[in-house]
């Protein structure tokens, strides 16, 4: 089932699309890169990801990678994960809702940085 | 490191099957990487927040999972719908689940001092009953690491005339037993390095070490279904006597002294100065399981085929080779025992030795001969487990009580806004589950540290202890355990508070009416808390007794004081009289030592397990029966004053018995009785009748009786004949009497051994005192545990008690109140609730005394000169748990006498 337009997306899902935008990681690298996105905020633990993963598999936004597929020195039998092209849509119209709320707030002086008077 | 990953692997199974299936492998190594950086980013701290994170990781889609499962079981998957922050399509009852909970989360994470401490009662509860489980499984249920270990038996035969039950067997009998038996594939035996001349001193590369050497016929390993990892099994034409010097060693000797060379077939080492050829490897772990009975055999590092001469055997009575058998496909063990008992009745009608020792063969499933020593003591420990758990879940059933009064002002606004009462017990039963899971998994990290501390503890007289691990029935037991102890404490308070309502808790404020029904639920666990810990204290206190009865056994010789140390003299240098020579010698030099009284030395000491037993004989009678044996002993001059021992009567060996006077013996006041029960043993004579010529010896001394194999029961008939008029002996145990400290003696021992050959191992060089602190460490074992689980149990139910009559006080503060406005005084109140108490732990009491004369029954085999029913413990252990239940009810009842009525009536 392709995933809805319009849908928003949990923060921790976003999260892992996002870290996979720029290239295709294992289930560590996504935790890193989870946690550098966020400056640490977001930490993903095994059972969270694992579920998450197969969850956006199911969902078609993910998949994973063949064994011939890996990146060049992949260690292990690790598995590796590449976003799909419903993945990258739906992250960027995830990405453009953030994006126009944003520039919402910021019509409203929202994002005015408080200054001590 | 490897244990987290060990530990984690564990917990991964509260996640479901297939998700687990898919998941685990790459779940482990993610986890294992994000612990490595959180341990070196802030060290032991950040582990345990990575630890209780990764835990709580666990539990939550354990259970989400499982929900979002059963609410499309039918559904393919790959059709799951997105996920999505807002609402979801999921069922209304699943739904409700899934609400509650998160419910259950956010409740406990609002009260985290109930949370925590509950978690940690019931981990407490589940930790040591999953630690007594693995330690069961492992030893007592989990099959031998063989092949079809039950089709596996050790042979046992009884003397029955010479009081002799031992795994062992004349090899002329094996013989017989391989061609008469049908109900077997085959036997095989072996049996201890003496029968076949070897000592096991190692030397070649590096200091001479010693090591165990077993010989064992060739189909030994092949019929416990054990292959080399290289090379090959003892051939038959090797088992010939005095056939090549070939040997199989185990994989630590390949490992430590052959660097784990592939090609080590074919090449030799030296030992008691022969040398051997390697021709196989045995694999990695094994290990020769055997009763503690088992005669001489022991597990060894090099094995060498049992290369037995019998065309030239001693009395059939004499018995030294260990026999295993394995039972044909489709034979019963009551068939097999049929047969043998018809052979052993055969073997009587044709042998008169064993006509005259009453000999009948016993078939033994070799795995419960293993365990049957530790099995008692491994129940009794699983059921006072059992006790101690349902002790905390009865303390948790308290807290949930107390948490669910509190909520019910919350319970009764659900229910007046339209909550069903299932769906209030629902929710409050989701909280004692995820309770449980939380406590489940703490357990579990208890029971993980626990088998460590008890693996490296080294618990006496518990087989197959290499074999313990948090195995994935472990897992489920404790997942099992976590489910029950939900049920056991979540669901009467779970009802209980479903039951408020709304008017009742308007109209009194919650003081009265329906709280009574839980004030005698509690009682009631109360009473089953304390009927319970005083099963566990009696336990701890029949221990105690037992443990200081054994403490002042006289064992018919003094250990303080004495160092031991061992000898093995290899055949090839000492020929002759030259180990006599030796012994003399060196006994000579250590005697010169300042502060050394005595020095001797014997075959065998004490408390180190049965040894060779010698026929003899005292009168014609007893000469044609041939059917005495008596524990014989060879000791060199000096061995029984450096041990302490004591004479009835007559005198020690000294240096003039030697070769060329009058064969002298000693014997023990047991033997004494036996042969001469009307007079003076000592300037008899007698006749030793084992192989060779029979002997006629006189008796010089008579020796109060040495109990050599436990302290706890005398042993059987002793004789010592002294080395002087039989060559010595190669193999011995040195005694050394010193007025300071014996183990002080060590070095210049050592020295004075090198001396004289510098190619000596010196082994076990240690003091008597720690073999008997061997043989005192099965009951201290015992001891130690018992005494915890009795301490843990009693600080319980002191906490339990001290619950109940808190909350029952606070119950009543009001009318407590209007007494004491009215006149009432405060030592009346005190009197009052200290007095209801007191009825309910006597009734407890009495009920707790009545069980716990049946259950001790099952402790008999465990306590040494104590009965079951001994009336000291029992009463001292009542009047502990009475006073200790008084007290705790004593301190809130003053602390209600001493609040002024004024401010209890002003509450309202």
């Amino acid at each position: 089932m392709a995933p809805r337009r319009n849908q928003t997306l949990k923060p921790r899902l976003f999260h892992i699309l996002l870290a996979l935008s720029d290239r295709d990681r294992h289930a560590s690298g996504i935790v890193r890169e989870v946690e550098a996105q966020t400056s640490g905020e977001l930490k993903l633990w095994p059972a969270m990801l694992y579920s998450s993963i197969e969850q956006m598999m199911d969902a078609g936004l993910i998949e994973e990678l063949d064994q011939t597929e890996r990146p060049e020195g992949a260690s292990g039998r690790r598995r590796y994960f590449r976003i799909t092209a419903d993945g990258r849509r739906m992250l960027a119209d995830e990405a453009r809702r953030f994006s126009r709320l944003a520039d919402l707030a910021a019509s409203k002086n929202v994002l005015t940085e408080r200054r001590e008077a | 490191m490897r244990r987290a990953l060990s530990l984690y692997r564990g917990l991964l199974h509260v996640l479901p099957g297939d998700f687990r299936r898919r998941n685990a492998e790459d779940m482990e190594s993610c986890f294992m990487e994000t612990m490595d950086r959180r341990v070196k980013g802030s060290g032991w701290l950040g582990a345990a927040r990575a630890w209780s994170a990764a835990v709580r990781d666990l539990v939550v889609h354990a259970f989400a999972t499982r929900l979002s499962r059963s609410e499309e079981p039918r559904k393919a998957r790959g059709s799951t719908p997105m996920p999505a922050a807002g609402g979801s399509g999921r069922p209304p009852r699943l739904e409700g689940m899934a609400r509650d909970l998160r419910l259950a989360f956010r409740g406990l994470r609002r009260s985290p001092l109930y949370t925590t401490v509950a978690t940690v009662t019931i981990g407490l509860g589940i930790g040591i009953t999953t630690l007594v489980f693995s330690v069961v499984h492992g030893v007592l249920l989990n099959p031998l690491p063989y092949d079809a270990p039950d089709r596996l038996v050790n042979v046992w035969n009884d003397l029955v005339e010479e009081q002799q039950f031992l795994p062992a067997v004349n090899p002329a009998d094996f013989r017989d037993y391989q061609e008469m038996s049908e109900s077997f594939e085959a036997f095989a035996a072996g049996t201890g390095p003496g029968p076949v001349g070897l000592t096991g001193v190692l030397t070649g590369d590096g200091p001479p070490t010693q090591v165990d050497v077993t010989p064992v016929t060739h189909n030994f390993f092949p019929l416990l279904g054990i292959d080399p990892v290289i090379g090959r099994h003892f051939t038959e034409e090797e088992e010939a006597f005095q056939g090549p010097s070939v040997a199989i060693i185990s994989h630590e000797l390949w490992s430590s002294r052959f660097a784990q060379d592939r090609d080590v077939v074919g090449r030799t080492f030296q030992m008691d100065g022969r040398s051997f050829t390697v021709v196989g490897v045995l694999p990695r772990g094994f290990r020769l399981l055997l009763p503690n009975e088992a005669f001489q055999i022991r597990h060894a590092d090099v094995w060498v085929p049992l290369q037995q001469n019998y065309a030239s055997l001693p009395p059939r009575n004499w018995t030294w080779f260990t026999v295993l058998g394995r039972l044909r496909d489709g034979v019963t063990m009551a068939e097999a025992q049929a047969e043998m008992d018809r052979i052993a009745a055969e073997l009587r009608a044709t042998y008169p030795a064993h006509a005259g020792s009453g000999m009948q063969v016993r078939l033994m499933p070799l795995q419960h001969d293993i365990v049957k020593a530790a099995r008692p003591a491994l129940l009794t420990l699983f059921g006072a487990v059992a006790f101690v758990l349902l002790i905390t879940c009865a303390n948790v059933a308290h807290l949930m009580l107390l948490r669910g009064t509190a909520r019910q002002r919350e319970v009764a606004l659900r229910s007046a806004l339209g909550a069903s009462r299932f769906s209030i017990i629902r929710q409050m039963l989701m909280e004692s589950f995820v309770l449980a899971t939380m406590g489940g998994a703490l357990g579990i990290g208890l029971a993980t540290v626990g088998l460590d501390v008890l693996m490296a503890l080294q618990p006496p007289n518990l087989p197959r202890l290499d074999e313990l691990a948090m195995s994935g029935q472990v897992f489920a037991f404790a997942a099992g355990v976590a489910a029950l102890s939900a049920v056991l404490f979540g669901m009467v308070p779970a009802i209980h508070t479903s039951r408020t309502d709304v008017h009742s808790l308007l109209k009194d404020g919650g003081r009265t009416g329906r709280s009574r029904g839980a004030v005698r639920f509690r009682q009631l666990l109360v009473g089953g808390e304390i009927a319970v810990s005083l099963m566990l204290l009696v336990g701890t206190g029949l221990m105690i007794r037992s443990f200081a009865a054994l403490q002042r056994v006289d064992p018919g010789f003094q250990a303080d004081g004495v160092l031991t140390f061992s000898l093995s003299l290899p055949r090839s240098d000492y020929r002759g009289g030259a180990s006599f020579a030796f012994g003399n010698q060196l006994r000579e030099r250590i005697r010169a030592f300042p502060g050394v009284t005595a020095a001797g030395a014997i075959t065998q000491l004490p408390l180190t397990g049965p040894g060779p037993l010698w026929p003899y004989a005292y009168d014609d009678e007893t000469l044609a029966n041939g059917n005495l044996t008596a524990e014989a002993r060879n000791v060199a001059p000096g061995y029984f004053e450096a041990m302490g021992m004591r004479l009835k009567g007559g005198r020690f060996f000294t240096d003039q018995d030697v070769v060329g006077t009058e064969p002298v013996v000693i014997i023990d006041e047991m033997l004494a009785r036996r042969a001469w029960p009307d007079g003076d043993a000592v300037g008899q004579s007698f006749t030793l009748t084992g192989p060779g010529n029979p002997v006629a010896v006189r008796v010089v001394g008579v020796l109060q009786h040495p109990r050599l194999y436990e302290l706890t029961s005398e042993s059987r008939e002793q004789l010592y004949v002294p080395q002087g008029q039989r060559g010595g002996a190669r193999n011995s145990f040195f005694t050394v009497r010193t007025a300071g400290d014996p183990i002080a003696l060590a070095d210049a021992v050592r020295n004075a051994v090198w001396e004289i050959d510098a190619n000596l191992p010196v082994d076990n060089l240690r003091p008597m005192t720690a073999y008997v602190d061997d043989a005192m460490a099965a009951p201290q074992f015992a001891l130690v545990v018992m005494t915890l689980f009795g301490g843990l149990a009693l600080v319980l139910a002191a906490v339990g008690i001290y619950g109940v009559i808190s909350y029952s006080v606070g119950l009543r503060a009001h009318e407590f109140g209007i007494r004491m406005a009215l006149g009432a005084s405060p030592q009346g109140v005190v009197h009052g609730v200290v007095g209801g108490a007191a009825r309910l732990v006597g009734v407890a009491l009495i009920a707790g005394i009545a069980v716990s004369v049946v259950l001790s029954r099952t402790m008999a085999h465990m306590l040494y000169q104590v009965s079951t029913t001994d009336v000291v413990t029992y009463a001292g252990m009542s009047v502990i748990l009475f006073g200790v239940a008084l007290a705790a009810s004593y301190l809130p009842a003053r602390r209600t006498a001493d609040t002024n009525p004024v401010d209890v009536l002003r509450v309202d």
